[in-house]
């Protein structure tokens, strides 16, 4: 009597799968949320002293201020170029709102610019209505992202324009 | 350095550590959990697993054999977690019985014209007990007393899940060829 189970050819077929499923393989994106989660235990387990706290809140500081004195500078300059067109005269902006990653330490970081839909400002539980820029709907905000590209926190700008 | 102690350093913090682990293990991890609860939950199960071994700072009890096992442990338990009914891991004593003999040559013959989506098709068909046994250690190549362990039972026991999972996968092959025979007639 014959012997499925010991069918040569049913181990070849599995030998065949084998090798074929040695392409399978985790999505990148797992890879990067477990470094993530390692980076943020790294960070509870360590102790840090008082001249590392000072250092990292110079760099963040640093880091913040910055590029919004270079934005308000640079957009300054711009309008005086068009005296005729209404220019930003300043800005009003809200608090950080940490987003996923924000608890993930960093040591240095840096701040994107960006347009993103006026239902983003519902998710902080902020009001549309005086941010939206009509002819886009979208509003301004400020990302800010970690030396390892991972955002911490996002804070919205409303420009108040004079004529 | 050894994967407990990459272990113990991914714990601690250590990034290069747990991406050494990481691309060590997680394609047997992915490989189990595609094929018992579906590639689409695949990848949940394998960051679930690793968050759970990297969480679980201050336990000197694991892993207990290797790693691999270890990982594939945790994994198993969240996919069956997953399922909620562990009576679908429930082995069925009487599938050998359903086994039809079939000619050794013809079956050869056949079976090795099958393809890869076919022969896949009928492993994840497999049901759970039988089919965990016949992706450790067919698929994987899973030492049996390795797998033994990690499937909470004796050696023998793994020999007999992978012998009638071996029958029920012949039988479906044999099934599957003769529509195909059908349907070129």
């Amino acid at each position: 009597m014959s012997d499925p189970v010991r069918h040569d050819g049913l181990t070849q077929a599995l030998r065949r799968l084998a090798e074929a499923d040695r392409m399978m393989t985790t999505s990148p994106a797992i890879e990067a949320r477990l470094r993530a989660e390692v980076r943020a235990m790294g960070g509870r387990s360590k102790t840090w002293n008082g001249g590392t706290l000072l250092a990292l809140a110079a760099a963040v500081t640093i880091c913040v201020s910055v590029p919004a004195l270079w934005w308000r500078t640079h957009g300054q300059s711009g309008s005086t170029d068009a005296p005729h067109a209404t220019t930003v005269a300043r800005e009003a902006t809200t608090e950080f709102f940490p987003l996923f990653y924000g608890s993930v330490p960093s040591s240095s970081g840096h701040i994107v610019r960006m347009e993103v839909p006026r239902a983003a400002l519902a998710q902080f539980g902020l009001a549309s209505a005086h941010d939206v820029d009509r002819t886009t709907g979208t509003v301004i905000a400020d990302v800010l992202v970690g030396d390892d590209g991972l955002a911490r926190a996002v804070r919205f700008v409303r420009p108040i324009f004079q004529e | 350095m050894d994967d407990r102690d990459l272990l113990e350093r991914a714990r601690k913090g250590d990034e290069p550590a747990l991406s050494h682990l990481f691309s060590q293990h997680q394609r047997q991890v992915f490989h189990y959990a595609a094929y018992m609860c579906g590639p689409s939950a695949a990848d949940d199960i394998v960051q679930e697993t690793f968050l759970v071994v990297l969480r679980q700072t201050g336990r000197r009890d694991a892993p207990t054999s290797s790693v691999r096992a270890y990982l594939i442990g945790i994994a198993r338990h969240l996919v069956m977690k997953r399922h909620g009914r562990t009576s679908e891991w429930a082995v069925d004593e009487t599938v050998l019985e359903q086994v039809p003999s079939a000619e050794p040559n013809a079956f050869d013959r056949l079976a090795a014209a099958q393809s890869i989506d076919a022969i896949r098709g009928a492993v994840r068909s497999l049901p759970p007990a039988y089919r965990e046994a016949i992706v450790l250690c067919e698929l994987q190549e899973m030492d049996y007393s390795i797998a033994a362990a990690l499937l909470n039972c004796p050696v023998g026991t793994v020999r007999s899940r992978l012998h009638r999972g071996r029958a029920l996968l012949a039988t479906k092959l044999a099934a599957s060829m003769g529509e195909e025979v059908e349907r070129v007639r």
